[in-house]
């Protein structure tokens, strides 16, 4: 059962099935304390991915304080998605959120390509993961570069890397990969890496032996 | 100039790198120098404002790589930025003083007009730009016998000499720490550092409240000073607890590396294990006691300040290996740790008699008969500079001068040798020589058991037979290059350095080689490999070379015809 209501502040909010997307009480203020503990820098080299678009309070926060900031929202209700499209069409402006329905769209977007070639985190709103936790959890692992298909999709966004084939170390798909990867490579697959990268893998594998 | 010297491991090893940095201070006035450290190193940086500070945050770095939440590429990226930002630099000269594959890789990474140290190409070719930093990998990391101290190596592989006598400003921050302790010391002080960072380097705490008692009861006019980092607060409380119940009163003082460094200035003496403070201790010229166990190895890492004391185990397993727990200490049955049995070798009475010496300023007579005393059970050095500008931890028990000449002699044949002054036109063989006898001098000695010169004579001779046994075995060697015969071959080499191995150190690595090679039943030779045997067999007759001309011109000396 979906509602939606207005908080005691007057603002209209989200409720789906039992779970409240934001506080009935003042959500722009738990906004403000959301973006507020994620210790953003707003650095032109931070990317961020946000799990659940919630009733978009947050997002609108989020862009009002860091309007140069390289994010994108996944949001595994569509409800919840359609009802932040509607209630912020301007402040959210341009910003890419995507649903189920266009996840391959959304996976190859230019800003997620962007995003996923730098250095980048995922922050989690609480509130809709536990609406679908095993979709994002999925999606995390992807995205991260956790899952082999991720890190495939990882190695095509660098230079060097593109070449590399990611091999599976056990015969167990559910294995995540982790930089042992890099061990099993030929020394043809290495060679198309620049001077600075390959030797920032060689240093960086000797400190997890 | 532009200068980076890479120090990536714990704190004691960058201060170890002191005296190299103050050596290019002092010969390249122009130069920027920059210090790049992990993380944990951090608090060194208010003592050393002469140098620009970059860290690794190797534990965030490690994180990244292995904690499923965090990005693949995460580290990649953090670590890609450090580099580049450090490529925004240019620098001239990048020296790596870490002897890791980390490091090395590092190194390769930034960029520099010039590298010393150990670096790695991309065919896996390790390169070292010095043959100090050579050495440091080929036989100190092997396990060579009294190997040079790290901080000469350091400073002579980036070629210049160690400057042995410098002072560093305590940090503001510092002095603001240590300003509710001043009352402390007021009195005469001696600081303690009972902790180490490895449980095998620790004395055992009932051994501490002991010689902390025996020292109160020498000397009732000091302060006693338990001093730490803030996290090992809670160990040392019990410590201090168990001074107390044998009547002891000690002050506790847990502080930053800029406080300790401040409390060292004005402290009258340290006792310590193998910690950072030791070596803080030298820089601030507080006269410091080492309690040297466990793998705890004071030639390589010893208090690089003159007229300090070490004092170590006589038992023939100390130092022990790094890696590898001590293997003869099990757990008592309560499982709590036992303390190594060369920790149980140095007695409190000893500790609390040279603490009551060093106190009452130069007593060295009363140390040499205190170490002759304890010889059955401890190993005393007093350190100090060789007339040759090493640092070297003087015995303060008797030798013959067959002993203190051989090691002379071996010290200044390496050091020769890793300057390349044999390649010089006039090398400087009549300096060398009598810095060896102005050493031998200042040693203690036993009744000797035959005359100086038979005792050369004898020397040249087998240097003679070591040589010409090193061509035939270089020849015998150059024949590898074949399959035809290896086997028989290598059977000849081996023997021949059998024979040898009591000649050179180096030899014994070489051997290693062939022994490895013969155990796998080997034919097929790497050349890479083979060429650096061939190196090494090189190396060897040019320091039996060495080693020769010193000779003779030492028989030069003793008959006078200098």
């Amino acid at each position: 059962m979906i509602d939606e209501i207005f908080s005691q502040s007057g603002n209209r909010i989200l409720k789906i099935g039992s779970n409240y997307l934001c506080s009935r009480m003042d959500p722009r203020k738990e906004a403000r304390v959301w973006v507020d503990a994620q210790k953003i820098t707003g650095s032109f080299n931070e990317g961020i991915i946000i799990f659940g678009a919630g009733a978009g309070y947050h997002l609108v926060e989020l862009r009002r304080r860091f309007p140069l900031l390289n994010w994108v929202v996944f949001e595994s209700q569509m409800r919840s998605y359609r009802f932040v499209q509607q209630l912020f069409p301007l402040e959210l402006f341009e910003i890419p959120i995507f649903s189920p329905d266009d996840l391959p769209l959304g996976l190859s977007h230019s800003v997620v390509s962007k995003i996923l070639s730098g250095q980048f985190r995922i922050i989690i709103h609480s509130s809709s993961y536990q609406l679908n936790p095993d979709w994002y959890d999925k999606l995390k692992s992807y995205l991260l570069g956790r899952s082999y298909e991720g890190l495939q999709r990882h190695f095509h966004l660098r230079k060097g890397f593109a070449e590399m084939k990611v091999l599976c170390l056990s015969d167990n798909r559910e294995d995540h990969p982790s930089w042992k990867i890099f061990d099993r490579m030929q020394t043809s697959e290495l060679a198309h890496l620049l001077d600075r990268d390959y030797f920032l893998v060689k240093a960086l594998r000797e400190l997890i032996r | 100039m532009k200068i980076l010297v890479i120090s990536a491991l714990r704190a004691g090893d960058v201060l170890l790198s002191l005296p190299m940095l103050m050596s290019l201070k002092k010969n390249i006035p122009e130069g920027k120098i920059h210090l790049l450290v992990n993380q944990e190193a951090s608090g060194l940086a208010p003592l050393l404002p002469f140098v620009e500070w970059h860290f690794i945050e190797r534990r965030e770095l490690q994180a990244g790589l292995g904690e499923y939440e965090v990005p693949f590429f995460n580290s990649f990226h953090q670590l890609g930025r450090l580099v580049d930002q450090l490529n925004g630099e240019s620098f001239d000269l990048l020296i790596n003083v870490t002897q890791t594959r980390f490091s090395a890789w590092l190194t390769s990474a930034i960029k520099g007009s010039h590298k010393v140290g150990l670096t790695i190409d991309r065919n896996n070719l390790c390169r070292y730009g010095s043959p100090w930093f050579r050495y440091l990998n080929d036989y100190v990391a092997e396990g060579g016998q009294s190997p040079f101290h790290l901080s000469d190596i350091f400073s002579y592989g980036a070629g210049f000499p160690p400057v042995h006598d410098f002072q560093l400003n305590a940090a503001p921050e510092g002095e603001l720490e240590i300003l509710p302790h001043l009352n402390l010391l007021e009195k005469p002080t001696v600081l303690i550092q009972a902790l180490t960072s490895d449980s095998k380097k620790n004395w055992d705490f009932n051994r501490w409240a002991e010689a902390l008692r025996d020292i109160r009861l020498l000397n009732p006019q000091i302060n006693l000073v338990l001093l730490g980092a803030p996290f090992e607060r809670e160990s040392l409380k019990t410590l201090a607890s168990m001074c107390e119940d044998l009547g002891v009163a000690v002050s506790l003082v847990t502080c930053s590396f800029s406080g300790a460094f401040s409390l060292l200035k004005r402290a009258q003496l340290l006792i310590s294990g193998d910690t950072s403070i030791k070596h803080l201790a030298s820089i601030a010229s507080c006269p410091t006691i080492e309690l040297s166990m466990g793998s705890s190895h004071f030639y390589k890492t010893g208090v690089y300040r003159p007229n300090n004391i070490i004092v170590q185990s006589a038992l023939a397993c100390a130092p022990c290996s790094h890696s590898n727990p001590c293997r003869f200490a099990f757990p008592a049955p309560d499982q709590s740790p036992i303390s190594p049995p060369c920790g149980d070798e140095i007695s409190p009475e000893l500790v609390a008699t040279l603490v009551t010496q060093m106190l009452r300023g130069d007593a060295s007579l009363n140390l040499k008969e205190l170490a002759e005393e304890f010889r059955s059970e401890v190993l005393i050095y007093q350190t100090q500079f060789s007339p040759s500008g090493y640092w070297w931890p003087q015995p303060l028990f008797s030798q013959s001068v067959e002993e203190v000449l051989a090691r002379s002699l071996e010290k200044s044949t390496w050091k020769m040798f890793l300057n390349r002054d044999h390649f010089q036109l006039v090398a400087q063989y009549g300096t060398e020589v009598r810095n060896i006898l102005l050493a031998v001098k200042s040693a203690s000695f036993a009744n000797s058991t035959k005359d100086l010169m038979t005792w050369l004579i004898d020397l040249e001779k087998a240097e003679q037979c070591s040589i010409r046994e090193m061509e035939s075995l270089q020849a015998l060697s150059r024949r590898l290059n074949s399959r035809d015969q290896a086997k028989a071959i290598l059977k000849g080499l081996i023997a021949g350095l059998k024979n040898q191995i009591n000649q050179d150190e180096n030899e014994r690595l070489v051997l290693s080689h062939f022994l490895a090679w013969d155990s796998e039943d080997k034919v097929k030779f790497e050349m890479p490999e083979l060429r650096h045997i061939q190196d090494k067999m090189k190396e060897i007759k040019d320091k039996h070379q060495i080693r020769l001309k010193l000779i003779r011109t030492m028989q030069c000396e003793q008959q006078g015809w200098i």
